[in-house]
C-alpha cells in the first residue's frame, strides 16, 4: 500500500519518469521515421494527452488517494483562509459565538438532564412530591413494603466551637439510612448505622471531604474524635468522598435526624422535609404510588389530633431525577432551542459571506476544472474549506463556552438543580465537534454547489478583461442592459 | 476531463487487462512497448490510449498480477519494465477461456441471423 508520505512522493516521481520515458520513446521512433526532433517531441506529447490527468488517474489506482486529497485540501484551505484574513476572522468569530452558545447551553442540558444522578442504581431512586414531618416518615418507613424511605432537612447552619476559632458551617440532618439508600460509601470510617437517628444515639457527625481537609488538616485519625456543634458534642464517624454532594455542594456535614416522639410539636407538626426512597427489588413506580395512597389513612390515624381531611392528599412519588430537576427541564429545552436558532442564523450569515466570495473565486475554480479537476473534487475542496472554518470556529467556541458557562453558573438561581454537575465533559466536547462539522457542511454546501458549477470557457475567456472582484455581477448587468436595449 | 478518461478505463477494463497480460506472455516489456505490441498484433486496429494503459498497468501491479522494475534500455534510457507474475499467468488462462466463451456466445447469437439474411 503506497501510503506513507515520502514513499508516496517517490512513487509519484517514478510515475512521472515512466510517462516521460514513454513520450521519449515515442518521439525517438517518430525521429527514426524522419520527423524533425522538435516536431516529433510535440507530436508525441500531443498523442499522449494530458500527462497530469493520466498521472492522477493512475495513482488513483494505488488506493488511499482520499486521505492524500484530504490533506491537500486542508493545506490549500489553510492557505486560502490565511490569504483572506478579514473574511476568515469574521466567519470564525460568527461561528465561535454560535457554536460557543450552543456548547454552553448543551453542557447545562447535559449536566442537569442527561447525566445520571451520581448514586448507585439511581434509576431505582424516587422522591415524594410533598413534604412530610418526622412522625409520618417513621410511620411510612416502618409500613412500606415497596420502598426504603428516608428524609433529610434543608441545609442549616451549625456553629463549630472548641477546636480553634469558632466557625459557622452548613450542615444537614438526615435519616440514618440515607447514605445506604443513596448507595453512598464513606471515604474514611463509615456512614451512620441503622437507628442512629434515635434520641441518645444521635451524638454523631459525618464530614464532607472539603471540610475535613480545610478545618481538620486532613487528619487521618479523625474518626472517633469529638467535636462541638451548636454546643452539642458529637463523635466523627466518617468522611464522605469529595464527589458526594447531597443535597447540595454547599453541605459540609451531616448529623442524624433527631427522631424524638416526645417533642410532639416538632415530631408531628413543624419538621416538614423532603423524602426520598429506593424501590425494593421488583417493585414498580406505580406500585409504590399505590402503596403511598393506602398508607395515608394510617399516617392520619397516627396523629394525636385530627388532621384536615385533605392532608397529604396529593402526595405521590416520582423518579428522583424528576423530583430534583422539576420544571427546569422545560426551561432548559427552550434555551437550547433558542441557541439552536442562533446557530442557524450564524450559518446563514457565513453562507452569505461564502456566496459573496464565490464570485471572486470563479476563475480559480475554472482554472482547476481546465486542469482536469472533477466537479466532485472541487466540491470536496470547498466543503473541506468550510468545515475547516467551522472547526476553527468550534475551537474558539469552546473558550466562548467556558466563559459563557461560568457566567451562566454565576447568574442562574442558586437553587437550579444539579448546577454543580455542569461541566465541559467528554460528551460536551463530542457534541461540539459534531456540531462544528455539521455546521461546516450546512453552511458550505449550497455555496459550494453553486461555485463548483462554473462555465469554464466563459469564465476563462472573460477573465482577461475583468477585475478580480465583482466581475461577474458587472458582466451580468451589462448583459441585462444590452438585452433590454436591443430587443 | 478526468471523467472522460475514467469512462474509457471502464469501457476497456476487462479487455485491456487481458490484452496486457497476453502481451506480457512473450516476455517483460515497458508500457510503450506494450502499447506498440497491441497495435501491431491487432493490425493497427486497436490503439491503446495512454490514459487507460498506465492506470491499468498500476492496477494490475497492485493486484500482484504483474510485477515491475526499473531497467536501463538498449538506448541507455531508464524504463519501467513489467513482467507477468505466477498469479498473472493463472489469471491469463482464466481470462482467455472466459473470452473464448464470450466470443463463442456472441458468435452464436450473430451466426443464425447471418444465415437467415443469406438465405
Amino acid at each position: 500500500m503506497k501510503f506513507a508520505g515520502s514513499d508516496r512522493e517517490k512513487c509519484k516521481k517514478e510515475l512521472a519518469d515512466e510517462i516521460a520515458s514513454h513520450v521519449e520513446m515515442a518521439a525517438r521512433e517518430r525521429e527514426s521515421r524522419g520527423e524533425s526532433g522538435a516536431e516529433a517531441a510535440a507530436a508525441s506529447r500531443r498523442e499522449l494527452g494530458n500527462a497530469g490527468v493520466i498521472q492522477d488517474v493512475t495513482h488513483d489506482q494505488w488506493g488511499w488517494t482520499w486521505l492524500e486529497d484530504l490533506l491537500q485540501d486542508l493545506r490549500l484551505g489553510m492557505r486560502t483562509l490565511r490569504k483572506n484574513p478579514g473574511f476568515t476572522v469574521v466567519a470564525v468569530l460568527t461561528l465561535a459565538l454560535g457554536i460557543g452558545a450552543n456548547t454552553a447551553i448543551f453542557s447545562l442540558v447535559n449536566g442537569v438532564l442527561l447525566r445520571p444522578l451520581p448514586y448507585g442504581q439511581s434509576e431505582r431512586l424516587v422522591g415524594a412530591t410533598v413534604y412530610y414531618p418526622k412522625g409520618p416518615l417513621v410511620v411510612m418507613r416502618d409500613q412500606s413494603r415497596t420502598m426504603e424511605l428516608v428524609g433529610f432537612s434543608d441545609n442549616k447552619e451549625f456553629n463549630l466551637t472548641g477546636s480553634g476559632d469558632p466557625v459557622r458551617l452548613i450542615g444537614n440532618s438526615v435519616s440514618a439510612d440515607l447514605f445506604s439508600v443513596l448507595g453512598a460509601q464513606a471515604a474514611i470510617g463509615r456512614t451512620f448505622q441503622n437507628g442512629q437517628d434515635q434520641p441518645d444515639k444521635d451524638r454523631v457527625v459525618m464530614l464532607s471531604r472539603a471540610l475535613w481537609e480545610r478545618r481538620f488538616q486532613a487528619d487521618p485519625n479523625i474518626v472517633g474524635r469529638w467535636i462541638t456543634l451548636e454546643g452539642v458534642d458529637r463523635q466523627v464517624v466518617g468522611v464522605m468522598p469529595g464527589d458526594f454532594r447531597f443535597p447540595s455542594p454547599k453541605t459540609e456535614l451531616w448529623v442524624p435526624l433527631h427522631l424524638d416522639p416526645r417533642n410532639t410539636g416538632d415530631y408531628w407538626g413543624d419538621s416538614y422535609m423532603p423524602l426520598i426512597g429506593r424501590l425494593r427489588p421488583g417493585v414498580t413506580l406505580e406500585q409504590a404510588r399505590a402503596e403511598l395512597k393506602t398508607m395515608r389513612p394510617l399516617v392520619l390515624a397516627a396523629y394525636a389530633w385530627r388532621m384536615p381531611d385533605n392532608s397529604f392528599v396529593n402526595a405521590s412519588v416520582v423518579s428522583l431525577e424528576e423530583a430534583i430537576v422539576g420544571d427546569t427541564r422545560g426551561r432548559l429545552l427552550i434555551l437550547l432551542g433558542g441557541v439552536g436558532l442562533l446557530l442557524l442564523i450564524a450559518c446563514a450569515n457565513v453562507a452569505n459571506l461564502l456566496l459573496a466570495r464565490a464570485t471572486t473565486r470563479e476563475r480559480e475554480v475554472a482554472v482547476r476544472v481546465a486542469l482536469g479537476a472533477s466537479r466532485w473534487r472541487i466540491l470536496r475542496q470547498l466543503i473541506t474549506e468550510s468545515v475547516l472554518l467551522s472547526v476553527l470556529g468550534g475551537a474558539l467556541g469552546l473558550s466562548v463556552a467556558v466563559y459563557g458557562l461560568s457566567i451562566l453558573k454565576a447568574t442562574l438561581p442558586a437553587d437550579t438543580p444539579r448546577l454543580a454537575d455542569v461541566a465541559l465533559d467528554g460528551h460536551v466536547l463530542g457534541f461540539t465537534a459534531l456540531l462544528a462539522i455539521l455546521t461546516g457542511v450546512l453552511f458550505g454546501l449550497v455555496p459550494a454547489l453553486g461555485a463548483s458549477k462554473v462555465d469554464m470557457a466563459e469564465t476563462l475567456k472573460s477573465g482577461g478583461q475583468r477585475s478580480a472582484t465583482g466581475g461577474t455581477i458587472a458582466r451580468a448587468n451589462c448583459w441585462w442592459w444590452a438585452k433590454s436595449r436591443f430587443r | 476531463m478526468k471523467q472522460r478518461y475514467q469512462n474509457r478505463i471502464e469501457l476497456l477494463q476487462g479487455t485491456l487487462d487481458l490484452l496486457i497480460l497476453q502481451t506480457l506472455r512473450w516476455g517483460a516489456q515497458h508500457g510503450y512497448g506494450i502499447a506498440l505490441a497491441i497495435r501491431a498484433n491487432s493490425g493497427d486496429v486497436l490503439q491503446v490510449d495512454t490514459g487507460s494503459l498506465y492506470p491499468a498497468l498500476h492496477r494490475l501491479e497492485r493486484q500482484k498480477l504483474i510485477a515491475a522494475e526499473w531497467k536501463t534500455s538498449e538506448n541507455n534510457q531508464r524504463v519501467r519494465v513489467y513482467r507477468l507474475s505466477a498469479a498473472g499467468k493463472k489469471k491469463l488462462a482464466a481470462e482467455r477461456s472466459r473470452w473464448a466463451q464470450i466470443s463463442q456466445a456472441i458468435a452464436g447469437i450473430l451466426e443464425p441471423a447471418a444465415e437467415e439474411s443469406e438465405a
